[in-house]
This record gives C-alpha cells, sequence and structure tokens, in this order.
C-alpha cells in the first residue's frame, strides 16, 4: 500500500488520517495470508490473488480466487486485535 | 490457568445425546498463522492461502470418535487426544492419502459433534488472539493403518489422529461452510 502525505488531486494534507494494512514481516512470511469477513475470505495484503486447488477422488482441480480485504475491514480486524495488522499515518 | 471450580448439573431432560463424530476438517498446524478468540472460542483462522482445509467424511458406522483421557504422573497433568475414522474401501487414492498424511509432523483437525459443537484436535488452549501452539507433549499426527481384514467384514483404511497436550480442546463457532470458504 502506497503512504502518502498529501493527496495527489486535491493536495489536500491527511494528516491524523488512519490506514491500516498488514505488517512487513508477516506479508514477506505469507503474502496470501487469509481470513474470513463475515463468510468471505478476503487477503490480508489488499491484493486479489488466485490459486490452484488439487482435485481430489470427487471434485476436479478449482482456480479460486481472494479478494483483497478493504481498509475497513483491515480495520476491523486490527481492532479485533488481529497481530499482523498495523495502523499507520496517511 | 487458574485453579477455579463451576457447578454443573447433568440433570435434563432426556433428549437424544449421541457421542462420536460426523465429520472433520483437517489442515497442517504450519497452514494456520493466526487464532482469533472472541469471548474463549476460535472465531477465525487466518490461514497462509486459500483452500487449506481438507473436508473428511468418513464411514457412518457408530466407530468415528474423539477422546480426550487425563492423567496424572506425580503431579504432572497431562491430556491424551486420540482421533479415530475410517474409509471403506482401497484403492490407490487411498494409498496415495495414507503416505502423504504419515508424513505430517503435526496436524489440527475440526471434528463436528452431533450436537453442533466443534472441537479443535491440537492445538493448546490460548487465552487470546495470536499465533497458534501446536499440542506440547507430543506432536499430533495421523496414523494411518490400511486393512483389507477378511472376506467376512469390510477392507479398510483407518486414520487414528493422535496427540499429547496440556489443555483441553478449543471450541469453534465456524460453520462448515465458513471452513470450506476459507
Amino acid at each position: 500500500m502506497k503512504e502518502t502525505k498529501t493527496d495527489a488531486l486535491t493536495g489536500s494534507s491527511k494528516a491524523g488520517q488512519k490506514g491500516y494494512r498488514m505488517k512487513a514481516k508477516a506479508r514477506e512470511l505469507h503474502p496470501n495470508a487469509t481470513t474470513l469477513v463475515g463468510s468471505t475470505p478476503v487477503a490480508l495484503s489488499g491484493d486479489r490473488y488466485e490459486v490452484e486447488i488439487p482435485g481430489d477422488r470427487n471434485n476436479p482441480p478449482t482456480r479460486k480466487a481472494v479478494r483483497g480485504a478493504t481498509q475497513a475491514e483491515l480495520k476491523a480486524l486490527f481492532q479485533q486485535g488481529h497481530p499482523d495488522i498495523e495502523e499507520f499515518e496517511l | 490457568m487458574a485453579c477455579a471450580l463451576v457447578a454443573l448439573s447433568a440433570v435434563q431432560d432426556c433428549v437424544p445425546n449421541e457421542g462420536g463424530i460426523i465429520k472433520s476438517y483437517a489442515c497442517k498446524l504450519s497452514d494456520i498463522t493466526t487464532v482469533t478468540l472472541t469471548s474463549g472460542v476460535v472465531s477465525g483462522f487466518t490461514m497462509s492461502t486459500t483452500g487449506l482445509w481438507k473436508k473428511y467424511e468418513y464411514d457412518k458406522d457408530a466407530t468415528a470418535n474423539f477422546n480426550q483421557v487425563g492423567s496424572l504422573n506425580g503431579n504432572r497433568f497431562t491430556i491424551e487426544q486420540t482421533a479415530f475414522f475410517k474409509f471403506r474401501g482401497i484403492d490407490a487414492a487411498y494409498i496415495d492419502a495414507a503416505n502423504n498424511a504419515k508424513d505430517c509432523c503435526d496436524v489440527v483437525l475440526i471434528h463436528f459433534l452431533s450436537n453442533g459443537t466443534k472441537l479443535i484436535q491440537g492445538l493448546e488452549s490460548q487465552a487470546a488472539t495470536g499465533s497458534p501452539t501446536g499440542t506440547n507433549n507430543r506432536t499430533t499426527r495421523i496414523v494411518p493403518t490400511i486393512n483389507t481384514d477378511t472376506s467376512a467384514n469390510e477392507a479398510r483404511m483407518e486414520f487414528t489422529v493422535a496427540g499429547n497436550s496440556n489443555t483441553f480442546t478449543l471450541t469453534t463457532s465456524l460453520t462448515d461452510t465458513a471452513i470450506e470458504a476459507l
């Protein structure tokens, strides 16, 4: 996630506003870390990813996509005490 | 955990109270990066990627079970956790699954009971959201057995999942749909 002190379009300051992101070390260890928000899986990195799920005796292989977590979802996870999410100044 | 005694009563209506387990989900301990707790119940997992929980739908023939047996050695309390379930038949896919399962050093299973309770085997209890800890005294492993038996009985593959812990299992509020989505 890009950190900017000033909004590039309006030039207005965002001083005091908070953003939420996955901690760098956690992202390095588990770039596709995924959790549930409600019943929806989301990637903590904020980036969408896809993986191949191998088939088994009953199911063929499939591709599964996971969307990135939104700022609101990351904020909620941070407030719940998720250890891999941090708050930062915009 | 601090010493505390809680009043309990087994007095209730004679509603059905079936033992045993009806299905389970398994993953490697290393697949779980964070366990989220809400009021002492696991309300979420963060996984290293999606699609890592594997479903076990075993024979429903009143043999599947999960037991936690406490014991004292001197003043040292430990709990032997053992699950047992089996899959009828023997084929190449079962043999492959058995060969892969036996090589997992530390596994976590969520066992579904018929009363709706879900027990998590393979994790020590924890007080707050954070990284999981596997069973402390002996890691939880799958021990597969493949038996042809005789023509009077069924050929089958059996899984025994065993570990030794300091605490009884956590429970989870996650549904089967949520686990499969994760």
